[in-house]
């Protein structure tokens, strides 16, 4: 189970109070608020590139690492002069694992793969950062905006991989403005709201789709 | 180690794409060289003059010209945030500093040997009866600025301030270093190979084992910061 206890962050202002939330095995939450209201640092700190001012975050009672967690945020994380593969195969090696790319590069349609990062289009990075994010199945798997520069079948590979994720036992928190579709796959909703937890269906049983027309009430 | 080697052919072939920080390095100390040196000439100095100038010269155009192109070295880290995807693939983060470490301790060497070739032809200063002990103490004295030159690079690479924070924060924490080199300089090149028998070369591996401890303990806090 992931447990976040009364997480904390302060930069210049408070920007996340006191988020304390828990999560099981297989569930999707999709995490929601306006700009500002504090995702992508929750996000960050979830998964472990961020350290909170106080509280913790463990994974069954055991603190975080790097190791359990994969992740996309809105840096793509990769080495400019490096192709797709070199930063692909640099991440694997790293992490001891191999992985057939070339079958990975086929099915989210990325042509560019030995081309360096530096010349690709924005949506060729994401995809690049969604291969990494999907090619080991970590426990935890947090999206920031997975699917902001894609193309409509990439969103539906997104798609089926959190599905497939989800069915692997995997803990997904996801948070995007392709409500329409990315809802669809989330079991559970997350509102934030000046970086407080307004509603969080999971306890209060909710639905996804309530939580939603929620957050667009906030939004007006 | 077997990550350390990948981190290690990552460095190398991403410098020998980008080529930023070898250019910046050679260019900087060429151009260095030849003014120091152009501008002696013009000085009409004594030969025995310029010989007694010339281990601080050689250390200054080392100073300078590596801590310009040193700015640089952690760019490719932040950009993009390349560093948190090496984060998140578990590897330690002493091994990623490590890793750079020897790069950037190698190509500033290389660039130092090169940089007191070419000032000991513009100067003629004979440096040929010194050449192995110039080798080993260039190794040496890069081998001291290059873990702290690399983390006051990490340190200074977010701030606005950065063109003048890295020399502003190094260049007095190099001044033991710096003023060492060119004792050790001075012995090189007057007595015959006895100057690792000196005070200053026992100082000289103390501040190398210093300078890298303290900076691989720091990286961690520099990078969560």
């Amino acid at each position: 189970m992931l447990s976040t206890q009364s997480v904390s962050k302060q930069f210049s202002s408070r920007v996340l109070k006191e988020i304390s939330f828990e999560r099981q095995p297989g569930s999707v939450t999709l995490l929601l608020g306006a700009n500002g209201s504090g995702k992508t640092t929750l996000l960050k700190i979830l998964a472990h590139l961020s350290t909170p001012t106080s509280g913790k975050v463990t994974l069954f009672g055991k603190e975080v690492t790097p190791q359990d967690v994969s992740y996309v945020g809105h840096q793509h994380m990769l080495y400019d002069e490096l192709s797709p593969r070199e930063n692909l195969e640099l991440y694997l090696s790293l992490r001891g694992v191999s992985y057939d790319l070339d079958v990975a590069f086929d099915e989210w349609n990325l042509r560019e793969k030995d081309t360096r990062v530096k010349e690709l289009s924005e949506g060729s990075k994401v995809k690049v950062s969604l291969i990494r994010a999907f090619c080991i199945e970590t426990p935890l798997l947090f999206l920031d905006e997975p699917s902001s520069s894609l193309d409509s079948v990439a969103t539906e590979i997104v798609q089926r991989k959190i599905q497939e994720r989800r069915e692997a036992k995997t803990i997904t928190v996801l948070s995007s403005h392709d409500l329409e579709r990315l809802s669809l796959v989330a079991t559970s909703a997350l509102l934030l709201h000046q970086g407080g937890i307004a509603i969080d269906s999971y306890i209060q049983e909710g639905s996804v789709k309530e939580v939603v027309e929620q957050y667009h009430r906030y939004n007006r | 180690m077997t990550k350390l080697w990948i981190l290690l052919r990552k460095e190398i072939r991403y410098e020998c794409r980008s080529l930023q920080t070898v250019v910046a390095v050679v260019s900087l100390s060429l151009l260095l060289s030849t003014v120091v040196a152009l501008g002696l000439s013009g000085a009409f100095l004594s030969p025995k003059i310029t010989v007694k100038i010339f281990p601080s010269l050689i250390w200054m155009v080392f100073l300078f010209s590596s801590t310009i192109a040193v700015g640089r070295v952690f760019e490719p880290e932040t950009r993009d945030g390349a560093l948190h995807g090496l984060i998140l693939s578990g590897v330690s983060l002493w091994k990623v500093f490590t890793a750079k470490c020897l790069v950037l301790w190698l190509l500033i060497s290389a660039v130092q040997m090169i940089s007191i070739l070419l000032l000991s032809v513009m100067l003629n200063v004979p440096i040929s009866h010194a050449l192995g002990s110039l080798v080993a103490l260039s190794l040496l004295v890069s081998f001291g600025y290059a873990p702290l030159a690399l983390l006051l690079a990490a340190m200074s690479s977010t701030s606005r301030l950065k063109g003048i924070l890295l020399p502003l924060l190094l260049f007095p924490l190099l001044f033991p270093l710096f003023f060492t080199a060119i004792e050790l300089t001075i012995q090189v090149l007057t007595t015959n190979g006895t100057w690792t028998e000196s005070f200053w070369f026992t100082f000289l591996l103390g501040i190398d084992a210093l300078y890298y401890l303290v900076a691989i303990n720091l990286f961690d806090h520099v990078v969560e910061g």
